[in-house]
Order: C-alpha cells, then structure tokens, then sequence
C-alpha cells in the first residue's frame, strides 16, 4: 500500500475518533479532511472547495430540502401531523404496534414523494418523534420505525437514487422505477411484519391506544374524525405524489407545492398566524442550515479522500476477492456498505460504483438486478450506526431527550431486515426483473 | 467584551432574517412558477435562477444561527455521560477546529469570488440573472460570520472552564 493509502485509512478512523468523543459532525468530518488532505496532497486539491461548495448550496435538487422542511414543520406546528396521527392510531385501534404501523405507511407516501433522505428523516421526525414518545412508545423503537421509514423513499419510487443510478449504469430511469417497486414494497412488508411481531412479543414496547379513548367515540364520530384529520393531509401526500409520479413536477416543485399546500392546510383547520408562519420559517432555516453545514463540509472530507486514492485502495482490493461473480457482487456490496459509512451516496454513486461496473458487466451480470441490489445497499447505510445519515439528521430534529444510544439500538431490528431484504432480492432476481418485463420498459 | 458579543449576535439574527425571508420566498416562488408554467405555459429565465439564488442565503446564512441557537448534531452516546468540564473542553475543541476550518474556507474561496469578479460573472444563459459573482460573495462573507460564531463559542467555554477551575 502507498503511504496515501494508509492515510486515507487514518482519515477515516480519525474521523470516526473525533465522532466517537462528541465532536459535532461537521466539524469532525471537516477536520479529518483537512489533516489528512495537508499530509498527503497539500492544498493543491482545496482549490475545489469553494466550487464544490457553491454547487451545494445552489443544487436544485436540494432546494427540496428547506421546501419539504417548511412543510414537515407546518403540519407539526399546526397540528396536523399530530392529528393525522391519532387517526391513523384510531384506525389500528387496539392493534399494539399500530402507530408504529402508521408511521411506516405514512413513511412510504412521504418518502415516495421526496426521496431525499435529508428531507424525509427529519419531517418524519418532526412530525411523529414526539406523539410516539408521549403515547408511551420506547424512544428507540420509535427513532429505529422513523429512520427506517424515513429512508424507504430511497427505493421507493420516485428517488433521486434511482434517477442517478440510472444515468450512471446506462438504463432508462422508467425501467429502475418499475423494477424497484416490489422490492421497496417487500422491504415496507417487512418493517410492517417486525412491528406486528414487536406488538405481540415485546406489547410494552409499541403500546396500543388506551382502550377507554378509543370507546370514547362511537363509529360514525369515529369516521368523521378520521376523515376529517386525514382527508386533507392525505389529499396533500397523493397530490405531492401523484404530480412526480405522473411526470407533471420534479420533485423540488413538488416540495414546493406541498409547502405551500400545507399552509392551506393549516388555514382550513383555523391554526394559521402570521406568528406561525414566521415560527415555521426560522425552524425551517436551522433545521435546512443544520444539514447544508454537513453537506459543506463534507466536501472537504470528500477532496481528501479521492485525493489520498482512497478510491483506488478500492480497486486494489478487488483483485483478491474470491468466489466468482457472486463474489464479486457481494464484495462490491460489502464495500459500498462500509464506504457508505463515510462517502454521500452521491459520491459513492459517482465515484465508488463505477470503478466496478466494467468488471461486473464483463461478467454478464443483469445490470437491473444488480441497479436495485446497490440501491437496497445504499438505502441501508442511510441507517447504519455511527454514521448513518438518517440518524444524523433524526438526531437534529429530535427532542433533547432521545440520545444517541438510544437511536442506535432502535435502528439495529430494521438494519437487520434492510440486510435481509438484500440477501433474498440476492437469491431472487425476478423480484426485481420481473415488473419492468412484464410492462414492457 | 460584552458589547462585541451582543453586536456579532446581532449580525447572526440579521442573516438569520433574511435567511427566513428568502424561505417564505422561495416556497412562494416556486410554487408560482410551476403554476405559471404548467397552468400558462410561462416561465422567465431569471425567475427560475432566482429559486437557487434564493437557496444560497438558506443554506449558508443560517448555519450560524443554527449553531448559535444549539442546533449542534453530534453523536453523544459519550458526550451525553461525560462531566460538565469535560463537555466544555469538547465543545471548547470543536469550537478552536471550527475557527480554523472557517479560516480556511474563507482563504480558498476569496479567490474563487474574485476571479468571478474579475469577469463581472453573470449567468451564462440569456435571460438569466447577473452579478453571480454577488451570490458568491456569499461564500466568504458567511463563512466569516461563521468564524465569529465560533470565535464567541470558544470564549464562552474557555471562560466557563476558567471559571470552574478557580
């Protein structure tokens, strides 16, 4: 190995150290960066930065961030979320684990229609984090459900990963939509499966609604209360949905619409203020600068790394691998999982999967298949401790009260079934090749 | 010493008002432009650019407040036990790192707005908006007040530890 090579590895443990002792985020990966990055290459490199930086803070896809940030504080703060919430609970009545269950379906239809992690996990958060915890829910079951629905919209069609990792493998990005569908929905199953199974095992954990509240209302109340908290909302989720689905709006005129449809929302039910209005834009401001700031310096961390070949201690790596093929496949979805430890899927997007595409294509591996495997793949290290996006970005919103650990232990269960769900997309392709066959794309 | 705290904060709101104008901004620019455009088929080059000229404030004047007002994300399954001095000397440390890295920052991109500059940089598409070498100015000027921020947080927890060990 080159001595960058052992640098990259030094940058990486350094920034785990740093992360480990309470160092906030930003600032540890910056500094890992920048150390590693001066040692090895010198400034040369940095010169990047300010370009880099400039494209985040004016991409347009992360105008979502903030627009679908502004709606996930409105609906908190006017209510509605809490609202749509009870409902859905109301509805699973004395199910235990039905909340949770809720969570997941609500996760699904706003994952769907945002697909950036960022975004989802934390309007996901703000939105049930705090009616769970009051319901009696276990924090980290809780924070593991949120998590984990948070970033299903990553597989779940449409997503931004799919987008990208179509124009990287070179196939159309209809055809990754439709063969992500039954695999995203499995995955969806099986969080829904564990939470049933929690309820009956482990009932203290996911707590039904007390019965006395549910008998407080007879049927027909029952029916208007539900419609009435989840008509609107619910309207809002399929119109956000439908119009990216439909290809009527890309997905950051579609936050934007949400936005502005979730303040409608809150005039319907009388809640709107201009104090509200005002409120809900300074927390969407620290909430959206709070994720650019890690964004930002990510970059740093991101320059040092290539610049130190840590790619290329990648590609090293795979002349020693064993097993054919299959092996490789594995390999190369172990490696992703490790760099998506550290790299944005982006990057890792971009910079660690091409350099093993040409291998797996010289080996006839079907691209599709091997498309959603990577997408399961980076979907799942949104969720792995310590430094999983999803559970940066759960952490921020969340109240003072749910620590680190508790976060951690909640989201092993679903990191357990993401892993689960790859092993038997794995064994079973035409999970994943069967819908864009079928309909022909 | 006091005086020079209050008026940094005072800049940090500042920014912070305009980050929050340009969020209401942006929502209502948006969704106006995707009812122009699909409602009328209408739709102006700068109005469009404008959405991400309006982003770069959000994200970069905001950070500041964010850290001013405790918004820190950090993994605190340790931090969380550690003893009151022990989380100052952290925070006093991320603090120090954070000065430096905003030193940095502003260092690499004062040559980035000024080449711009130099140029009189405006959009490259016809219609679009001019002065980008403006927007980039926002890069060194936020990461300035940044530095400030950071230089305030390091004094608190430097005072806070002197405090406790006399």
């Amino acid at each position: 190995m080159t001595p960058n090579e052992w640098l990259a590895i030094a940058m990486l443990a350094s920034f785990f150290g740093l992360l480990i002792v309470g160092v906030p985020v930003a600032i540890g990966i910056a500094l890992a960066g920048f150390v590693f990055g001066y040692i090895g290459f010198g400034d040369l490199l940095f010169n990047l930065l300010p370009a880099r930086i400039y494209g985040v803070v004016t991409k347009y896809e992360f105008m979502a961030i903030p627009l679908f940030v502004f709606m996930g504080v409105m609906l908190e703060r006017s209510r509605v979320a809490e609202q749509m919430l009870e409902a859905a609970g109301l509805l699973a009545g004395g199910l235990r684990g039905g909340m949770g269950i809720a969570i997941v379906v609500v996760g699904v239809l706003l994952g769907a229609s945002t697909g950036i992690v960022g975004a989802t996990v934390v309007t996901m958060t703000l939105l049930t984090l705090p009616v769970l915890i009051r319901r009696g829910y276990s924090k980290s079951i809780a924070s593991g459900a949120i998590c984990a629905s948070g970033t299903l919209g990553q597989i779940i069609p449409p997503s931004l990963v799919l987008i990208l990792l179509a124009d990287i493998i070179g196939l159309s990005v209809g055809t990754l939509f439709a063969a992500a569908m039954v695999p995203g929905l499995v995955l969806a199953g099986l969080y829904v499966l564990f939470i049933i199974v929690l309820g009956m095992v482990r009932p203290e954990l996911v707590p039904p609604l007390p019965v006395e509240e549910r008998q407080r209302y007879s049927r027909g109340q029952l029916v208007a209360k539900v419609a009435w908290a989840l008509g609107p909302p619910l309207l809002l989720v399929v119109g956000v949905l439908g119009s990216i689905i439909g290809g009527l709006a890309a997905p950051t005129e579609a936050a934007a619409v949400g936005a502005s449809l979730s303040v409608l929302i809150a005039l319907l039910y009388g809640r709107l203020t201009p104090r509200l209005v005002v409120d809900v834009a300074d927390q969407t401001v620290r909430v959206s600068a709070m994720i650019f700031f890690i964004l930002i310096a990510a970059q740093v961390f991101s320059i040092a790394f290539r610049g130190l070949q840590g790619d290329r201690l990648v590609a090293d790596l795979f002349a020693f691998v064993p097993g054919g093929t299959e092996g490789t496949v594995l390999f190369m979805l172990l490696i992703l999982f490790v760099l998506g430890f550290f790299l944005e899927w982006i990057e890792i997007s971009y910079i660690a999967l091409p350099l093993f595409l040409p291998v797996l294509h010289a080996a006839g591996v079907d691209m599709v298949w091997l498309a959603i495997l990577v997408a399961l793949n980076l979907q799942t290290s949104f969720l792995t401790p310590p430094f999983g996006w999803a559970l940066f970005f759960l952490k921020g919103a969340a109240p003072p009260e749910v620590g680190t650990a508790a976060i951690y232990k909640g989201v092993l269960p679903f990191i357990a079934l993401q892993l689960a769900a790859i092993f038997i997309l794995f064994l079973y392709p035409p999970l994943a090749t069967w819908l864009p066959n079928a309909i022909g794309w | 010493m006091l005086d020079w705290a209050d008026r940094l904060e005072g800049v940090v709101r500042a920014l912070a008002r305009i980050a929050t104008l340009a969020t209401l901004a942006l929502v209502l620019l948006v969704t106006a432009n995707v009812i122009a455009r699909y409602a009328f088929s209408a739709g102006t080059v700068w109005l469009q650019e404008l959405e991400w000229h309006l982003l770069a404030p959000i994200a970069l004047f905001g950070v500041a407040y964010a850290l001013a007002t405790g918004e820190h994300v950090r993994v605190d399954m340790l931090y969380e036990r550690f003893s009151p001095r022990l989380k100052d000397g952290v925070d006093l440390f991320a603090a120090l790192v954070g000065i430096v890295v905003c030193v940095l920052l502003v260092k690499y991109s004062v040559p980035y707005v000024l080449k711009s500059w130099s140029t009189l940089e405006g959009s490259p598409d016809p219609g679009g908006l001019e002065a980008r070498y403006a927007l980039k100015a926002l890069l060194p000027l936020s990461f300035t007040v940044l530095l400030l921020q950071f230089v305030a947080m390091a004094l608190r927890h430097a005072g806070r530890l002197r405090r406790a060990r006399t």
